[in-house]
């Protein structure tokens, strides 16, 4: 395990080093990355006005405001990643290194995120003022703790859950396809332009097991839209239940996978 | 610069690019499952909203969809003839790649916002067609010839607008070798899928200044017959930014130093 650590933190100072060259696009990504979610949630304001929602307004104000966070949190770039590795034959590399990869990517993770999460800060200092009159920031102990613990699975779902996905390159040789439907769905199913307690009957039933939820709705639920202890409960299973789901499908695509690999180019 | 050639060649490109996108048989199928994904999650989302009330400002559910379906007409259509080639000028300049467009016999704009057709968007012309005409069975619209014409004129001068403010964007790589501009806009115009009209003043206000409200909201209008004067400035600003733009062109070309092999 220490050995793990060492090659980790090495990564992670080359990393940082690698990103810091580019600070512009970090702020930019931000600013990208805010325009949907602040989009929703005036949407939802003007319905909140005409009709009486799940949620009142301070609580959509909030939600949103903390989603930039949150999805920026659990974010990982991995799934088109691995799989053009597989596709141009970079997989190689990573067959012969006599470490897991899987701890290079996680500091590439660390490293990208925590210098552009450098950026959010101030700009979520900026717009602060904006939001400031309808924030309601007032949340018990337990629910920031248990908010931790969400956003923590979120990101490790969704790490484990592209890079299995990463591995079907290995049957249909590039997974921009593949990626371009999952950012799709977790779009819908993420929380991130609907929260839950806003979908429809059946809907609502798809996204409460959907993995995406966990990485932007679930801790939002626990910290802002009040969720039962029940429903946390059920919450952390159902996430749990799927981390270890991909665990056992990345593993054995792993293994099948490898055994059909042909590198390509010199 | 000769018409007929560049028509030609404009035909060449969105061959290649067809070819291009069949070579992975399974990206070219999931990229189809998500045209279809984008339009059936988009009309998800209204009628999740609609599901709580029944006007957006002043926009009913009908009205909204043919929002989307011009949104998705005017986007798809700036994607089947210039795909990611804007996106991707940053890559050029930074590699030295332009000196390949440059040396061509060909307006090197032209060249440089055409090189990556994507034809696949065809289907999402088609799809926002259906969304259209389903919308207007709904909305009972009467037409008159002066709303078609402007109709015509303004998703014409939107398309023209869209193609010349990403054009602008992208040309910040020029100074500083990367392409985030470029995607920072594509995602403020993704705003334009709803009607821009149904937030506060002072943002309404300065939507028109950037001009996003003239991308779908404003030909949405005219062809809803909801009053507006906006569209008679359109075709006049569609001409301007293209002016500026071109002008913008020259002035990159004049920075761009080609990078050593």
């Amino acid at each position: 395990m220490h050995r793990e650590f060492k090659i980790f933190w090495i990564f992670l100072k080359g990393q940082w080093q690698n990103y810091m060259a580019y600070r512009l696009g970090s702020f930019i990504w931000i600013i990208n990355g805010a325009i949907g979610p602040l989009l929703s949630m005036s949407i939802w304001l003007i319905i909140s006005s005409q009709t009486h929602l799940p949620l009142n307004q301070s609580q959509i104000v909030s939600y949103f405001f903390l989603s930039l966070l949150v999805s920026r949190l659990t974010q990982v770039w991995t799934l088109d990643q691995v799989g053009d590795w597989i596709k141009d034959g970079g997989f190689s590399n990573i067959l012969v290194k006599p470490y897991n990869y899987i701890i290079e990517n996680l500091s590439r993770q660390f490293a990208e995120k925590s210098i552009r999460l450098t950026a959010l800060v101030p700009f979520m200092i900026i717009i602060f003022p904006f939001f400031v009159s309808r924030l309601s920031f007032n949340f018990a102990p337990f629910r920031i703790i248990l908010f931790l613990l969400a956003v923590i699975m979120g990101f490790i779902l969704l790490f484990i859950w592209e890079h299995t996905l990463a591995l079907l390159a290995f049957w249909t040789h590039e997974t921009h396809g593949i990626s371009s439907v999952h950012d799709t769905l977790r779009n819908l199913f993420s929380g991130y332009a609907i929260p839950l307690v806003f979908m429809p009957g059946f809907l609502k039933s798809i996204m409460t097991i959907y993995p995406a939820r966990f990485t932007t709705s679930f801790p939002l639920e626990i910290l802002v839209a009040q969720a039962s202890a029940k429903d946390i409960v059920n919450g952390f299973a159902i996430g749990l239940t799927w981390l270890f789901l991909f665990i056992i499908i990345y593993r054995w695509l792993f293994k099948k996978g490898i055994q059909k690999y042909t590198a390509l180019g010199g | 610069m000769n018409i007929k050639r560049s028509i030609k060649l404009l035909f060449l490109y969105a061959k290649a690019g067809q070819m291009t996108s069949w070579e992975y048989r399974f990206g070219y199928f999931f990229r189809l499952i998500r045209i279809f994904m984008d339009f059936g999650i988009a009309l998800v989302f209204i009628n999740v909203f609609f599901s709580k009330t029944s006007s957006i400002g002043n926009w009913n559910q009908a009205e909204i969809f043919l929002v989307y379906a011009l949104f998705q007409m005017v986007n798809s259509t700036y994607n089947f003839f210039c795909g990611d080639s804007l996106n991707d000028l940053d890559y050029d300049v930074q590699k030295g790649k332009l000196d390949f467009s440059l040396l061509k016999p060909i307006d090197s704009q032209f060249i440089v916002s055409f090189k990556n057709t994507y034809p696949s968007n065809a289907y999402r012309v088609i799809l926002s067609i259906i969304v259209m005409i389903y919308a207007f069975g709904q909305l009972h619209l009467s037409f008159s010839p002066s709303i078609i014409v402007w109709g015509i004129i303004s998703v014409i001068s939107s398309t023209v607008i869209y193609y010349c403010l990403i054009l602008l964007a992208s040309l910040s790589s020029f100074w500083t070798s990367r392409g985030e501009v470029t995607e920072l806009m594509n995602t403020i115009f993704s705003v334009s899928k709803y009607p821009l009209d149904i937030f506060r003043k002072p943002t309404v206000q300065l939507l028109t200044f950037i001009p996003l409200i003239f991308l779908v909201t404003v030909p949405a209008r005219v062809i809803l017959g909801k009053p507006d004067h906006l569209h008679y400035l359109s075709p006049f600003l569609a001409v301007a930014i293209f002016y500026i733009s071109r002008k913008f062109w020259l002035l990159a070309l004049r920075h761009y130093s080609s990078a050593s092999s």
